[in-house]
């Protein structure tokens, strides 16, 4: 194969699956490339992917902080009421000492669904604005890292799992924060696992190079 | 080498309605509705002032009105001063009309009434501080909070005054008062006056004022109550509630037609039940004179405040004792000073003589003495006696110092057989037939008149040998020894429970007594019952269980 | 104009783009993530995360994962020991399923990893390639799945916390969150295209 300079290799895509080469052509907005042998999808193109990547982002933001500021679930056990938020989980742990495990919790389900989400609204802002070409760059690059490490939909789930446990001895009241935290998980999928990295990627390319 | 074009699909976009920024803004508006709901129900702040925390916890502990909750425990810091507790707490807002003057707070704690354990709730849920008020529309936000809990019907309940020389450890402010075992009062005050005499202010309620009057008793319901009768000794524990809080019951009036009580009237707080006399004495007003006895007796088992008694009636106690060795003698010699009520001696015929008069002309022309007798013979303890001794001849009244020196008396005749009766009732627990069939012999010889003293005191002697032949046995010896361990540990028992009375304030180590008692308690309520099981059954199906 | 083979392009896991495989040191010429070094132990990352996992699982079954506290009283339970109680109480569907997640799953993932670094040295089931590759998006997928059984403690011990009545976490849940902590790292930092590689050569 024959090609000009390393900057050639741009024009060409690798099927994540098949791992079969094709050229990367321009595609229309709203349709998208599909692989010839397994037909796994290649790439998209939508021209409002940054406005609805930073709306949808900020969005997240805005329920990932409802969903830490009010109670996430209250239980009635033997007529005395019981309240749980988001950060009494791993502040409990800390205080029982369990320094490590409260760590873990306090990132995973804390810290790092917090950074994904400002992460993403300020790159798609930067996207979106058409500035900041580096720096775009280098949070791509680290949300990349860290976004196998948020858990906050796993939370969510282990949340019922505990409420399921409870049926019998106690009454529940989901809280405000339990919707608030099923709206940011809903958001938070739909950015991390439907807005492909890739397609990021590509974006910022169209975007820088105008 | 060849590249292959990608095929070419619809995609399915989602149109985000007209503008995707309408998403954004419905958050935003639900945020704002939430915070603005948040802070529209936000209750005012208020402080309130403790003496002590006692078991509140900042961010958990509630207020709780007439047990609802209506607020809790933000922080709890130290006053400026360090002299008592700033409690900050955030109260809701329908709890605004009851925060002014009227508004009285309290720490409650686990309480255990006789009536079955009250408060068990605050075991689960913490202690928690009580609210009373009245609704006014004065707001205040700074309180300071009581000592103990506030009852409502202050105002119509009595105040009575208890005197005592010494109070009882187990007697303190809150001390619950009872009448038939019914919670009637409790001790709002303790005060020393001048004469060093405790005063108790109890406050009664309005529907127990009526069993009260001038002949009703107030007494302290002994913790431990260890009675000598008969040879039998009955041990009785006082239920736990009165180990904690400690316990008075006062009795009713026996008059028809009770009079109230004069503005000053006090009435005696009474150590135990036993020690109320119920035989009344003509006089009521007491005369009360100090007296001074020399021993060479070994009176190691006569303690301080020893009962000085005059036919079995108890009418004055030892006040102290000095030791000195007797070279001559080679014995301690004793200086006994005891003080003794002698208006028990006034004669209502006789009204030119006082009591003491007639105490001191028994001494000099009656042969009345002062006697160290056995209080019983399990412990061994020593009291003053005092008795008629009709082998004495006249003495005079000697003075040493301040003090009139009473003469003492060794002679028992009388005694002899009392204490033979209640050693042969003890042998008599022992399975030694020989023993028992002559001590038979004396016990029936000794409804024959004194005459013959010299005979039975033979028989006793005999009787008295074989005993001593016996006592030497192991059996015996054990029997004292048992006794005496079970003195021991009746002692232990008492001392933990005057820690358990000096650590009440609710930190762990009573909560954690009162957790074991409770094991059983716990039990009797059916719904902590049901969870209990579970937990203890499952205890991972909190996690696991039921996925 | 530069000749290259096709073989020797390599697709960037971070950012899609396409690598010319340059030996040693390679990186994206987009993001410059490097395309895992090409070193003699290439599994070496992988293996060590993958036994200290396992090495972690040991005391997370040992000790207990919750310990529940009544008026002082402390009582604790294992992740075996609830399910044999379960078992014993007659609820087997539940005891079978928690058997399942809490045991299976990280056995499972253990079992996979090492299959998946074993056959990048000897070969194994040399057809099966796609197969591989899917066991190993499966074992990526359900991994951080397993960090429900330490959120649900979390959750509990927050929860119920009175002033007698407390669940508290165990020792076992540090040990068992480190476990799937490192199998999720030893999950990463094993090279996907160490499977295909090997079988492509």
């Amino acid at each position: 194969m024959k090609i000009e300079n390393e900057y050639d290799l741009d024009k060409i895509v690798i099927c994540p699956k098949c791992f079969t080469l094709h050229k990367e052509t321009p595609i229309k907005d709203g349709t998208k490339a599909l692989c010839t042998h397994c037909s796994s999808v290649l790439y998209r193109y939508d021209s409002n992917l940054a406005k609805n990547g930073l709306a949808l982002s900020i969005t997240a933001l805005i329920f990932l902080v409802l969903a830490n500021m009010f109670p996430i679930v209250s239980i009635d056990i033997l007529g005395h009421e019981q309240y749980l938020n988001i950060t009494k989980t791993f502040l409990t742990l800390f205080d029982s000492g369990f320094l490590i495990v409260g760590f873990f919790v306090m990132f995973l389900i804390f810290v790092f669904p917090f950074m994904i989400t400002i992460l993403y609204m300020i790159l798609f802002a930067l996207l979106y604005f058409r500035v900041g070409k580096s720096l775009s760059k280098d949070l791509l690059i680290l949300i990349s890292h860290i976004e196998p490490w948020s858990m906050a939909e796993i939370f969510l789930v282990s949340i019922l799992v505990a409420l399921v446990k409870l049926i019998g001895y106690a009454q529940i009241h989901m809280g405000v924060s339990f919707w608030a935290l099923i709206a940011y998980v809903i958001l938070d999928i739909y950015i991390t696992k439907s807005i492909k990295i890739s397609e990021i990627w590509m974006l910022r390319n169209r975007v820088y190079d105008k | 080498m060849a590249q292959n074009l990608p095929k070419i699909e619809e995609s399915t976009k989602f149109n985000f309605f007209t503008s995707i920024w309408i998403v954004p803004f419905i958050a935003l508006l639900i945020a704002g509705w939430l915070a603005y709901q948040y802070y529209r129900d936000l209750g005012p702040r208020i402080t309130i002032l403790f003496e002590k925390n006692e078991g509140l916890v900042a961010g958990q502990s509630y207020i709780k009105y007439r047990n609802v909750p209506i607020g809790k425990v933000e922080k709890i810091t130290l006053q400026q001063d360090g002299e008592g507790v700033v409690v900050t707490a955030r109260m809701d807002k329908d709890a605004t009309p009851y925060l002014n003057k009227s508004s009285k707070f309290w720490i409650v704690k686990p309480e255990f009434g006789l009536s079955g354990v009250s408060g068990l709730d605050t075991l689960l849920s913490g202690t928690y501080i009580g609210m009373y008020a009245k609704k006014s529309d004065e707001f205040m936000d700074n309180f300071v909070g009581l000592n103990h809990p506030f009852h409502k019907d202050t105002t119509k309940g009595e105040y009575i005054l208890l005197k005592t020389p010494q109070l009882e450890s187990s007697v303190k402010v809150g001390t619950p008062v009872y009448f038939k075992n019914i919670k009637a009062g409790q001790v709002e005050y303790i005060v020393l006056d001048a004469d060093k005499i405790v005063n108790v202010v109890v406050y009664i309620q309005e529907d127990y004022k009526e069993f009260i009057a001038e002949d009703s008793k107030f007494w302290v319901r002994s913790v431990l109550n260890a009675e000598y009768n008969n040879g039998t000794i009955d041990f009785n524990v006082a239920p736990l509630t009165d180990i904690l809080q400690g316990a008075i019951e006062f009795s009713a009036t026996q008059l028809k037609e009770p009079k109230e009580l004069p503005d000053s009237f006090y009435f005696s707080l009474y150590p135990n039940k036993s020690s109320i006399n119920t035989q009344h004495f003509v006089s009521s007003d007491k005369e009360i004179k100090v007296f001074k006895i020399h021993t060479k007796e070994p009176i190691s088992k006569l303690k301080v405040d020893a009962p000085i008694r005059f036919q079995g009636y108890k009418i004055g106690s030892v006040d102290s004792i000095n030791l000195q060795y007797d070279k001559s003698s080679k014995k301690m010699s004793s200086d006994i000073i005891l003080s003794m009520d002698t208006s028990v001696f006034v004669d209502p015929t006789d009204s030119n003589h006082s009591g003491y008069d007639n105490f001191t002309q028994a001494i000099v022309d009656e042969g009345l003495r002062a006697r160290l007798d056995t209080i019983d013979p399990l412990t061994g303890f020593l009291f003053i006696n005092l008795v008629f001794d009709t082998n004495v001849s006249k003495v005079s009244l000697q003075k040493e110092g301040n003090y009139i020196v009473l003469p003492m008396t060794t002679h028992r005749e009388k005694t002899i057989f009392e204490n033979a009766k209640s050693i042969v009732k003890k042998i008599n627990d022992l399975p030694l037939d020989e023993l028992v069939s002559s001590i038979n012999d004396v016990v029936k010889n000794t409804n024959k008149p004194i005459a013959h003293a010299d005979e039975l005191l033979l028989d006793l002697n005999k009787t008295i040998q074989n005993l001593n032949r016996f006592t030497s046995q192991k059996s015996f010896q054990k029997m004292p020894k048992r006794t005496d361990q079970a003195l021991k540990d009746l002692s232990r028992t008492l001392k933990t429970t005057q820690k358990v009375l000096k650590g009440y304030d609710s930190n762990s180590l009573l909560v954690k007594q009162i957790s074991q008692t409770l094991q059983v308690v716990t039990q009797t309520s059916k719904e902590m019952q049901e969870f209990l099981k579970m937990l203890n059954r499952k205890p991972n199906s909190l996690i696991f269980g039921d996925k | 104009m530069i000749e290259i083979d096709e073989k020797d392009l390599i697709r960037c896991p971070v950012c899609n783009a396409v690598n010319i495989k340059k030996g040693k040191n390679n990186h994206c010429r987009r993001c410059q993530s490097s395309i895992y070094k090409h070193t003699k132990f290439r599994t070496e990352k992988s293996w060590a995360y993958l036994i200290t996992a396992m090495i972690a699982y040991i005391p997370a079954n040992l000790y207990p994962m919750l310990i529940t506290n009544q008026f002082g009283h402390q009582e604790g339970s294992t992740i075996l020991g609830g399910v044999i109680l379960l078992w014993e109480h007659g609820s087997y569907p539940i005891a079978m399923v928690i058997f399942f997640a809490s045991i299976m799953i990280p056995i499972l993932k253990f079992m996979i990893l090492i299959y998946l670094l074993i056959s990048v040295k000897y070969p194994l089931g040399k057809d099966k390639k796609i197969n591989k590759h899917k066991l190993f998006y499966l074992t990526e997928l359900i991994g951080p799945w397993s960090m429900i059984d330490v959120f649900v403690v979390a959750i509990l011990a927050g929860l119920i916390h009175m002033a007698n009545i407390q669940i508290l976490a165990g020792t076992a849940s540090t040990a068992f969150a480190l476990s799937v902590f490192f199998t999720l790292l030893s999950a990463h930092a094993f090279d996907e295209q160490l499977i295909q590689e090997h079988n492509r050569g």
